[in-house]
């Protein structure tokens, strides 16, 4: 990564900037998966930013949710490797707010579908405080064990 | 306006033992209403979680056996409503329309939901009808019980019985998440600028205190995993009712009600300086303001104690 006057002393340099992008690597296997369970266009997204404003949980990712889906359209597979699809509770305040209508909430929850189905717990039910268990709301337990466990 | 009666009731898991005054309150107040609710015999849980990936048919199957059971437990007289209907009631004009409420948002936003996605996907119907062994045909409009309240009871009709108007009581209504959105599927209100719980709030004569946070989330089932982030979203919510001088909060959803009752313990051990406040659930002050029975309320069940600003606004003795 470059700050912006390094970057800006680069290109004053004469350094040329190539990034490839090719069809092949836009429509990857990540990519295809991810249309397929959402049922969303990921490359309708045009950056805009306004799910990951009004993301409540924004402030604890480690990427933002409009990160994520760039990852995706680029067919990045480090979409799946962050805390951002874990946190994502399926509030649904992005999916209201985007201006080309894409439900991001669905994008993460294919994201998380995608190691859910490889095996992959987020929670492993047996660690998770057992006063807490008996405390919590019934309802509270059974969509949070849907949406982190395989 | 069809006046109800009798209404096809879903609890769901939860209502009756952890978010029980919830049910009791609504069971109670309905009843003074002249409306009967009639718990479905054989249910089982929504599932709690609407599947959003395309090809998960497993959770479609619990809420699809629900509404089926719906259907099928409605007696012929019961809440029948040929006008209303939106469901493909208009090329299918044989089958008539049955209410079924639900008071939980999560099960509210899951069988609403299933119901309009087996309602714009026939193959999905059919393919979920054969593997239940159910003849499910969309004829069940799931019904939040304010969404009864405001379009076949009547918020005006509400009014006009209410004993103990909740005069001087500053209330902030929460909407959180699953009531409202995705509002396209959801229906109920606008999902920014919601306004039934306050329509409902006056009409218990409450003084209604508008504040931001009423449609944000309060940090839901992150609560098992990442205590800390819940936390802190709950307590930006309830701090700025306390900013906004809010009295009390009214909400609908038993885990919205976990992270901003119950869990003002650890908010106030973590933030210096935090005010407690009153959670409700908006049958608890309907209730209240129908006068009914304190016993039946179970006011003992909140952490927070709702007493004492009752006492101080004269609604109790």
């Amino acid at each position: 990564m470059y700050t912006w006057s390094q970057f800006n002393k680069l290109i004053q340099g004469g350094l040329q900037i190539k990034n490839r992008l090719s069809a092949k690597d836009i429509k990857n296997e990540l990519v295809q998966k991810v249309e397929e369970l959402s049922g969303e266009n990921v490359h309708a997204c045009y950056q805009c930013g306004k799910c990951s404003a009004g993301c409540p949980f924004g402030k604890a990712m480690d990427l933002l949710p409009n990160q994520v889906i760039r990852l995706v359209q680029l067919g990045d597979e480090d979409a799946l490797e962050n805390n951002t699809i874990w946190l994502c509770a399926s509030c649904f305040t992005c999916a209201t707010r985007c201006p080309k209508g894409i439900d991001l909430s669905k994008v993460m929850e294919a994201l998380r579908t995608i190691l859910l189905r490889k095996g992959f717990d987020k929670v492993i039910v047996k660690q998770i405080d057992p006063e807490k268990i008996s405390e919590v709301p019934q309802q509270l337990l059974v969509c949070g064990l849907r949406k982190l466990t395989c | 306006m069809t006046k109800i009666t009798k209404l096809l009731y879903y609890p769901g898991c939860t209502l009756h033992e952890k978010a029980r005054h919830l049910d009791r309150t609504v069971r109670e107040s309905a009843k003074i209403l002249g409306i009967n609710l009639i718990e479905l015999s054989n249910w089982t849980c929504c599932g709690a979680a609407f599947p959003l990936a395309c090809d998960n048919k497993m959770g479609l199957l619990a809420p699809t056996r629900i509404l089926a059971t719906a259907a099928k437990e409605a007696p012929n007289n019961m809440n029948i409503h040929n006008n209303t209907s939106d469901i493909k009631s208009e090329t299918r004009p044989e089958y008539q329309q049955v209410y079924l409420t639900t008071l939980c948002a999560f099960c509210y936003n899951v069988l609403k939901r299933t119901n309009r996605l087996l309602s714009e996907d026939e193959y999905k119907l059919r393919k979920i009808n054969e593997f239940l062994e159910e003849n499910y045909q969309l004829n069940v409009k799931v019904k939040h019980f304010l969404e009864i309240l405001r379009d076949d009871y009547g918020f005006d009709t509400l009014a006009g019985k209410i004993k103990q108007p909740l005069s001087d009581l500053k209330v902030v209504p929460y909407y959180g998440c699953q009531l409202l959105r995705p509002a396209k599927e959801m229906q109920l209100d606008d999902p920014e600028q919601p306004s039934i719980m306050e329509n409902f709030l006056q009409s218990l004569g409450c003084e209604v205190v508008d504040f931001p946070f009423k449609n944000e989330c309060c940090g839901s089932y992150q609560i098992i995993d990442n205590e800390d982030i819940a936390l802190e979203l709950s307590y930006k919510i309830l701090n700025n009712a306390n900013k906004h001088r809010a009295d009390a909060m009214a909400l609908s959803c038993p885990v919205c009600y976990y992270n901003l009752d119950k869990k003002q313990e650890q908010i106030s051990e973590r933030y210096s300086g935090f005010k407690k406040l009153p959670v409700f659930y908006f049958s608890e002050l309907l209730a209240l303001a129908l006068k009914m029975d304190l016993k039946l309320l179970e006011l003992s069940r909140h952490y927070v104690d709702p007493m004492p600003i009752l006492l101080d606004k004269n609604f109790v003795n």
